[in-house]
């Protein structure tokens, strides 16, 4: 899916209508990178508001010979890596963690098996625990590397880093999370 | 403790190793538990991180926000474009001014009116009669 040079032009004149046109195709993946990368509404919604500032202000920079969306994608990565994550953003995102989940009452009365709920969500809010402690530049390797499925290669060129720093980057952050979870009794084999 | 590179193991999930490093891998693996082991736990890591929540996108949100960030952006963009504007008439009409006196200094007479305008102001200062340049009253 890309979008038309057309769009991209009238973009470049300022046209309202046209921002519209570009971005509401694009605004379910960004937030999904934003979401995955902060865990938590809020700071996803601050950041989804500085890309379309950004956008605005450099789609005049735009080359149109090449694909849209790997430069939004950057755009993107980059507003993630430049928030200003603060202890306050850090706590309200660990807060609200469960807070959009439902209710265990409503997982009793429905098909699934109790048991087998709570154990998919503790892994997984243990996950998202462990990754929201993760520092940088470990947390946007795995969000590039599990949301957006690229390549070592792909993601070296996203974060303007070597090959070799990626690789090592990505073990270690996969180390860091896999002796969390160990040390928790997830990874019981 | 195996001494095996486990940056390899990692690169084996991901499905980044040459063919040649798979098989050197894969023999390795037949022999060590330690990083069979290790293998099997990043296998459940990798599955747990390709298996998180679904991540719910708040569409309403996402589009008032898109929304009011455009409306914004752009009314600065187009305000700031109007006052550019106008300095920019105040620039040009300000040069043409100095350029057109600056010219006056080129003029051909130049000279002339300048010492005619101070030989006026020279007689003026004389305070003559004004009935003698304009002629006797009738």
């Amino acid at each position: 899916m890309d979008i038309s040079i057309h769009v991209i032009r009238r973009c470049k004149q300022k046209e309202r209508e046209a921002f519209d046109i570009l971005l509401s195709s694009y605004e379910e993946q960004l937030y999904r990178l934003c979401f995955h990368y902060t865990r938590n509404h809020e700071n996803s919604m601050d950041i989804m508001q500085e890309v379309f500032i950004r956008v605005f202000r450099a789609i005049d920079s735009f080359d149109e010979s090449r694909p849209f969306w790997p430069w939004l994608k950057r755009i993107a990565v980059n507003s993630c890596l430049n928030y200003k994550r603060d202890e306050k953003h850090l706590y309200t995102a660990l807060e609200d963690l469960d807070m959009d989940k439902p209710d265990l009452i409503n997982v009793i009365a429905s098909h699934h098996s109790l048991e087998e709920e709570i154990i998919v969500r503790d892994t997984g809010r243990i996950i998202e625990e462990s990754i929201l402690a993760l520092p940088e530049p470990y947390r946007m390797v795995i969000t590039l590397r599990y949301l957006e499925n690229m390549s070592y290669q792909e993601i070296a060129s996203y974060l303007d880093l070597p090959l070799g720093t990626v690789k090592s980057t990505l073990c270690r952050a996969r180390n860091i999370l896999r002796k969390q979870c160990q040390a928790l009794g997830l990874m019981e084999v | 403790m195996c001494n095996f590179n486990k940056t390899l193991l990692h690169e084996y999930i991901d499905g980044e190793l040459a063919p040649l490093e798979v098989q050197i891998l894969e023999e390795h693996l037949k022999s060590c538990s330690e990083c069979r082991k290790e293998l099997n736990q990043l296998k459940i890591l990798d599955w747990d991180l390709h298996h998180q929540d679904a991540i719910e996108v708040p569409y309403e949100q996402l589009a008032q926000l898109r929304k009011s960030t455009f409306d914004d952006c752009c009314r600065e963009y187009w305000e700031s474009q109007e006052t550019s504007n106008l300095a920019e008439v105040y620039k040009i009409q300000t040069s043409s001014m100095l350029m057109a006196v600056n010219y006056m200094h080129y003029l051909p007479g130049a000279r002339l009116i300048k010492n005619a305008g101070s030989s006026t102001r020279n007689y003026v200062g004389k305070r003559l009669n004004w009935r003698q340049l304009i002629g006797p009253k009738r």
